[in-house]
């Protein structure tokens, strides 16, 4: 069986990694070189680096930006953010990215996605679909119009998955930035509806959350974005939690299999007496 | 240029910072959760977390706590000993520049609050070398003492097991809104890396050209993933659990400390960093020179969000202020070896062309004399964001000094502690 994913989201606006609260709420991290370093030695399985402000502000991709953010990748790298051309996935390939996140320009001419996965195969091709919860049930989001259309994301994502994405990110609006879990109803009717793998994406606090929406419904990847920005090794100690029951990858050389955590899944004090020994422990450091 | 419509950070802040609607940047709208928090179950949950770390076998401490003896350490080791009752290790890096006020504020620390202080004082010759290196490759001389603060806690942490690290105030939250403090932000080694030491780790200074080598380093290292991770290292900072106010808490520390307070030449705050000839001085004209902004549109923007100042008040103040030259360059230049000519060209490789130009003359002129000559347009937007002012006006004390008949003007490396 496939093993699944923990995927990181890297959001990026006007050119800085940013906190995504909302989809109205940014607040400031840093430079995306540092943050895919960082991601990739903590043991990342993928990244999806999204440049928010690209289609908004009518730009091209910041090539530059994410030639010298994907050589400190050593992951599959999916990119997204104001894709509008065939030239620009070129560039974009050429630039680092294994794979390319369309959203918008899936929405307003869903035949650029069998285009791009004709040219570089399905496995390319993450589409990308924002989701809010409406009091008529849940509704693509248009992110440049800030407000819901009138399609239900299982059939958007099935006629995707027709038109040759090979994996669907699914992102939900109302539970971005909140921390109160993922939309595991959302998640488990969109994995009910295709037959190709699902990202899901929203609400995250911590590796709780992902080990619930990974025993509840059938997605293959959990990505989060914010909370792996909070602490020291935030990649290595979720998935050493989210290990405990699922199969997936775990191959740090600092995999906190010995530690405790809390009920905010943070590090918790080992015994006194297990400090005490190390003291005459030597800790090896990984050689490769 | 942008600035926010509430403080007068502009968009140019080192450390990033982003703009809402109203033209109000994250810092101040993260700042305003000083005001809506509940700061006494906030401090519970502090308790909650430093109780776990408590030592059971009387062996060992329950803490780091990183001081320099100025900056908030009063109030950080007032806090973890005094009000949470821990027994903290305290930890110094010897950053060089000491004065004798800084030295004496850290001998009164020690004695007052009776505890055990580790110190880590690297050869000054090295010192000298990795800041020649910092000078030419990003135009810092402070490099040197924040890898040391930053990482000399993580090593002893790490050496002597003891795997809680208690700081202050996270500088990201509180100037630019980079995390709420309900994320309860940890330390990290990223972090450090991107912002502390402006992406340069101590293995990114080995070089031929600076005659850096590997041996020099040794003491900026950061210890290894597994090391983090086999004794579980965490660092927390107080500020996510306490409503942070650094004036009032300097205040406090005034009072039942005898903290001593000391006129600084780049910003109106007599509070902090007065340990230091160099931080509110030469390191301080460097910044202006590199980002166009010095330690007084900290100071500016902070008392602002507290309700302190008003914006009309700061402007003055950031133009009286950001101006002034250093008063301690030569002793920096000859304590380095460097001409001030030499100086000046390094840190002209480093001016941001974002605010610098030469004019026809090839001199160096700023491209925006004024960053607040849209005030007057910008009235109604500005005061539909002003906070009202709680307190009338915004004023630092000054303490006695201590030492009257002492003239101090040379950095003291180790100093006895001149205590009353």
């Amino acid at each position: 069986m496939l093993k699944k994913r923990i995927i990181a989201v890297v959001i990026v606006k006007d050119d800085i990694v940013v906190q995504s609260i909302g989809f109205r709420k940014y607040l400031p991290i840093g430079k995306p070189e540092i943050t895919l370093e960082f991601l990739t030695s903590w043991g990342i399985d993928e990244i999806v680096y999204l440049d928010i402000s690209a289609t908004k502000n009518q730009k091209l991709p910041n090539y530059e930006m994410i030639r010298r953010a994907a050589k400190k990748c050593y992951v599959p790298l999916t990119v997204g953010g104001g894709i509008r051309r065939m030239d620009q996935v070129h560039e974009l390939m050429s630039a680092g990215a294994d794979k390319v996140s369309l959203n918008q320009i899936a929405w307003s001419e869903i035949s650029f996605v069998k285009e791009v996965a004709l040219a570089y195969g399905n496995q390319c091709v993450v589409a990308s679909v924002d989701v809010l919860k409406t009091s008529n049930g849940y509704k693509v989001y248009d992110y440049t119009k800030k407000q819901a259309t009138g399609m239900d994301p299982t059939d958007y994502a099935k006629k995707l998955a027709d038109y040759g994405a090979g994996e669907i990110f699914i992102n939900s609006v109302d539970r971005d930035g909140t921390y109160l879990g993922y939309d595991l109803d959302l998640i488990q009717s969109v994995t009910n509806s295709v037959h190709i793998p699902v990202i899901c994406c929203g609400g995250a606090r911590n590796a709780a959350d992902m080990v619930q929406v990974f025993s509840k419904t059938n997605v293959s990847a959990a990505a989060a974005a914010n909370f792996f920005h909070f602490t020291e090794h935030s990649v290595n100690v979720s998935k050493s939690i989210v290990y405990k029951n699922e199969n997936i990858r775990l191959e740090t050389h600092a995999n906190y299999s010995e530690n405790t955590f809390d009920s905010d899944m943070r590090l918790t004090k080992k015994d006194d007496k297990i400090l005490e020994e190390m003291l005459f422990l030597r800790i090896e450091k990984e050689t490769i | 240029m942008k600035i926010c419509s509430r403080c007068l950070y502009s968009e140019l802040h080192p450390l990033n910072i982003t703009f809402d609607e109203e033209g109000v940047c994250s810092g101040c709208r993260i700042h305003e959760e000083k005001d809506l928090l509940d700061w006494n179950a906030r401090f519970q949950k502090l308790k909650q977390i430093t109780e776990n770390y408590r030592n059971q076998s009387g062996n060992n401490y329950d803490c780091i706590v990183p001081v320099s003896g100025a900056r908030d350490s009063y109030f950080i080791v007032h806090t973890v000993k005094n009000v949470l009752g821990l027994n903290p290790l305290l930890v110094t890096y010897n950053k060089h520049y000491n004065t004798d006020l800084g030295i004496r504020n850290l001998a009164n620390l020690r004695i007052k609050f009776n505890l055990d202080i580790m110190t880590l004082t690297v050869s000054p010759e090295t010192v000298k070398k990795i800041t020649r290196g910092t000078l030419r490759k990003m135009g810092s001389i402070y490099w040197h003492c924040i890898a040391g603060q930053t990482v000399y806690p993580v090593q002893v942490a790490v050496k002597f097991k003891i795997p809680l690290i208690i700081w202050g105030a996270h500088q990201g939250i509180d100037q630019v809104g980079m995390f709420s403090h309900l994320n309860e932000v940890e330390m990290t080694r990223k972090y450090r890396k991107e912002h502390d030491l402006m992406g340069f780790e101590a293995e990114d200074l080995i070089d031929e050209f600076d005659g850096i080598e590997e041996s020099d380093i040794v003491q900026f290292r950061y210890p290894h993933d597994k090391e983090i991770e086999r004794i579980g290292v965490r660092g927390i900072y107080l500020n996510n659990y306490i409503r942070w106010d650094s004036k009032a808490q300097h205040e406090k520390m005034i009072e039942l400390y005898d903290y001593e307070t000391g006129e600084q030449t780049r910003t109106f705050d007599t509070y902090n960093d007065v340990d230091c000839f160099n931080y509110s001085d030469v390191h301080d004209y460097i910044k202006f020179i590199k980002h166009g902004y010095g330690k007084v549109t900290d100071h500016v923007c902070r008392e602002i969000r507290l309700r302190r100042l008003s914006r009309e008040d700061g402007i003055k103040l950031i133009k009286e202020y950001s101006i002034k030259e250093p008063k301690n360059l030569n002793q920096f230049l000859n304590w380095i070896g460097m001409t001030k000519n030499g100086f000046k060209f390094i840190l002209d490789q480093h001016r941001s062309p974002k605010i610098w130009f030469r004019n026809e003359n090839w001199e160096w002129e700023l491209k925006n004399p004024d960053p607040f000559q849209n005030e007057n347009r910008r009235k109604s937007e500005v005061d539909q964001v002003r906070l009202a002012l709680v307190e009338n006006e915004c004023k630092f004390r000054h303490t006695p000094n201590k030492r009257t008949d002492f003239q101090d003007e040379k950095y003291i490396l180790i100093g006895k502690g001149y205590y009353q």
